[in-house]
């Protein structure tokens, strides 16, 4: 019996000093286990390693702690980092395409020109991280916090950031997303507040309901675009291309829209109180009900839109092109007209202007 | 015009032109894979015959140009022979039954009429015919219209980014070094705008394979820059498009090549590079280099 019970502590010690080496095992360590064959790792405490170009591709190191460590050029596709700890880690350059990084502490880390393609970050704190020409092509990225993060010239082509009803959204505030490809990708609902998107290429991605509210989209590829629902007052949007855009309901109060190209795009209901718009194509648009009081108008091009209903107290359209626009019911009598061409235009008695 | 006209007009455009002992060569060397240098050889060598024979070889227009460019790229002056067999592609490619024959007066036209000095002009006839636009050259008769998002995307389906901006770095700058100083530089760099660094200093394909491969030869891990270099020459060469210089079907790269010119296509980016080649110098010393 004292002879079982003396096995049975021995075991139990061995364990625990087993368990405790596999904690605090050295990058070394971990590179000679997974050579000779070892892949689990959970757990495992890491910190400030040194792993540059480590090959170590379909590891688990769910929960692991990696925070600043070096995996310059590692290969770590299909690993499983689901809740580690890579807080302020050097990851440029490294390879976690179809990995998964869900909950994972991303903050502060260092993600430059990094593979990421097909990942797993759901829920990832990801704020104020470099993502430097980053490849995030078809990563999910839903409910993640990518807030002050830089993500200029990265790859999001084809990503999934839509938020989770309606409660888990994504937030990017204040991200820098120049020139980022975000072609296809959907953000409906996200946070991109304040965001700095000039040059980026947001054609035909979905960004139904996303907060924009006070970002820049100035010089932005827009075509294409579902924006119904969001909110971009105060948003820049000067020589952004909107052509064809989705925009119902959207609250554009204030913004910066000169010499925006708007032909074609869906805008009912929209409210564009105070925003200017000079010089902007807005050929064949549909602004019905929309509110344009107080907006500048000036010299744009509203031929063949369609203003039914729509509401220009004191609004601005000086030198305006509204030939064969559509104002029945409009409220003009405020408006400045002043050198706008109207000839085939409806007016808001249904009179047609010869 | 019947098939026998069609193939007179171009024995006689091949016979007429200054280079029709070169396109000979290079006929011969497609189809029996010699380089004859011995020039009563090849002046007794009549162009239907090697015309049929080249046809037999390959049975299609991208047949054809997959030859043509394979051996042109073995040798030792490929920018001149690009343009030799230009020529060739451009003639005996109208034999193949698979080119609308609405093509060709409609290339003369446009050529006819844009000089071949025209920064503008020739890039639809050089993006259809050229031999380093492969993409594009059967899908559209119009130029690739230059679109840094598109050439980012592709760089990053074949390759590390962080890989590509380092050999783009070091092939610009001095090589990268992993110094604090150079991470920031590079840090201070975008993607796109390196690439398009590059392409506007590299003047030919050539000289940016070359520039790539030497600069991948002397990093570490070469391997992995070797596949770098190959992801970003992949991605510019559609860029890189050859013209003739003068404008005039049958006489590509010849009438007054006496230097490489570069013009530049003014679009929104700048980026479309024509470029003319052939140095009309004595060529005795060209070898295939297989």
């Amino acid at each position: 019996m004292i002879l079982d019970r003396i096995i049975i502590k021995r075991q139990r010690f061995k364990r625990i000093i087993e368990e405790f080496q596999v904690k605090y095992m050295d990058a070394n360590e971990l590179l000679g286990r997974y050579a000779a064959g070892k892949k689990e790792f959970t757990g495992v405490n890491l910190g400030l390693a040194n792993l540059f170009g480590a090959d170590l591709i379909g590891v688990v190191l769910i929960e692991a702690d990696l925070h600043g460590a070096n995996l310059v050029f590692a290969y770590l596709n299909r690993a499983k980092l689901f809740k580690a700890n890579l807080t302020s880690a050097k990851l440029s350059g490294i390879n976690l395409s179809q990995a998964d990084l869900r909950d994972a502490k991303l903050h502060d880390a260092d993600l430059h020109g990094a593979m990421l393609q097909g990942a797993d970050l759901q829920g990832a704190d990801i704020s104020l991280a470099n993502l430097l020409d980053a490849n995030l092509m078809s990563a999910v990225l839903r409910n993640v916090n990518l807030n002050g993060a830089n993500l200029t010239g990265a790859c999001l082509r084809g990503a999934n950031l839509r938020e989770e009803k309606r409660v888990y959204n994504s937030t990017l505030r204040g991200a820098k997303m120049r020139k980022a490809d975000l072609r296809g990708a959907n953000f409906a609902g996200a946070d991109l507040s304040k965001a700095d998107l000039r040059g980026a290429n947001l054609n035909q991605a979905n960004l139904r309901g996303a907060d924009l509210s006070g970002s820049n989209l100035s010089g932005a590829n827009l075509s294409g675009v579902l924006l119904s629902d969001a909110n971009l007052n105060d948003v820049f949007l000067c020589d952004a291309n909107l052509n064809n855009a989705k925009l119902e309901r959207v609250l554009l109060v204030g913004a910066d829209l000169t010499g925006v190209n708007l032909e074609g795009a869906l805008m009912s209901d929209t409210k564009l109180n105070q925003a200017k718009l000079i010089k902007a194509n807005l050929r064949s648009a549909r602004l019905n009900r929309a509110d344009l009081s107080r907006a500048n108008l000036r010299e744009c091009d509203l031929s063949e839109a369609d203003l039914v209903d729509a509401y220009l107290a004191r609004a601005d359209l000086g030198g305006a092109n509204l030939t064969n626009a559509n104002l029945i019911r409009a409220e003009l009598s405020s408006a400045n007209l002043l050198g706008a061409n109207m000839s085939g235009a409806t007016m808001p008695d249904g009179r047609v202007v010869s | 015009m019947k098939n026998s006209d069609l193939l007179k007009e171009v024995v006689n455009n091949l016979e007429q032109d200054r280079e029709s002992l070169r396109i000979k060569k290079l006929i011969v060397c497609v189809c029996q894979g010699v380089w004859e240098n011995d020039t009563n050889k090849l002046s007794n060598l009549d162009f239907p015959t090697c015309i049929e024979e080249l046809q037999a070889k390959n049975s299609t227009l991208e047949e054809l140009k997959i030859s043509l460019y394979n051996v042109v790229k073995t040798l030792n002056k490929p920018q001149q022979y690009a343009a030799i067999a230009k020529t060739i592609y451009s003639n005996v490619g109208r034999l193949y039954s698979n080119v609308p024959k609405s093509n060709q007066p409609q290339e003369r036209s446009q050529l006819n009429s844009n000089p071949g000095n025209d920064p503008t002009a020739p890039v639809e006839y050089a993006t259809q015919g050229s031999f380093n636009s492969q993409k594009h050259q059967s899908t559209s008769p119009n130029r690739r219209a230059y679109d840094k998002f598109d050439l980012r995307l592709e760089v990053m389906n074949y390759t590390n980014p962080l890989r590509a901006k380092i050999l783009l770095f070091s092939t610009l700058n001095y090589p990268f070094d992993f110094s604090n100083q150079d991470w920031s530089s590079l840090k201070a760099q975008e993607l796109d705008d390196l690439l398009k660094k590059l392409f506007r200093t590299c003047k030919t394909l050539t000289d940016l394979e070359s520039q790539l491969y030497n600069t991948a030869s002397i990093l570490n891990d070469p391997d992995e820059n070797t596949k770098a270099a190959n992801a970003i020459i992949q991605s510019l060469k559609p860029f890189y498009v050859t013209v003739k210089a003068d404008g005039k079907p049958g006489q590509a790269f010849v009438g007054n090549a006496d230097e490489e010119m570069i013009t530049r296509a003014n679009n929104a980016e700048g980026l479309t590079l024509d470029r003319v080649g052939g140095k009309n110098e004595d060529d005795d010393n060209t070898c295939q280099v297989l």
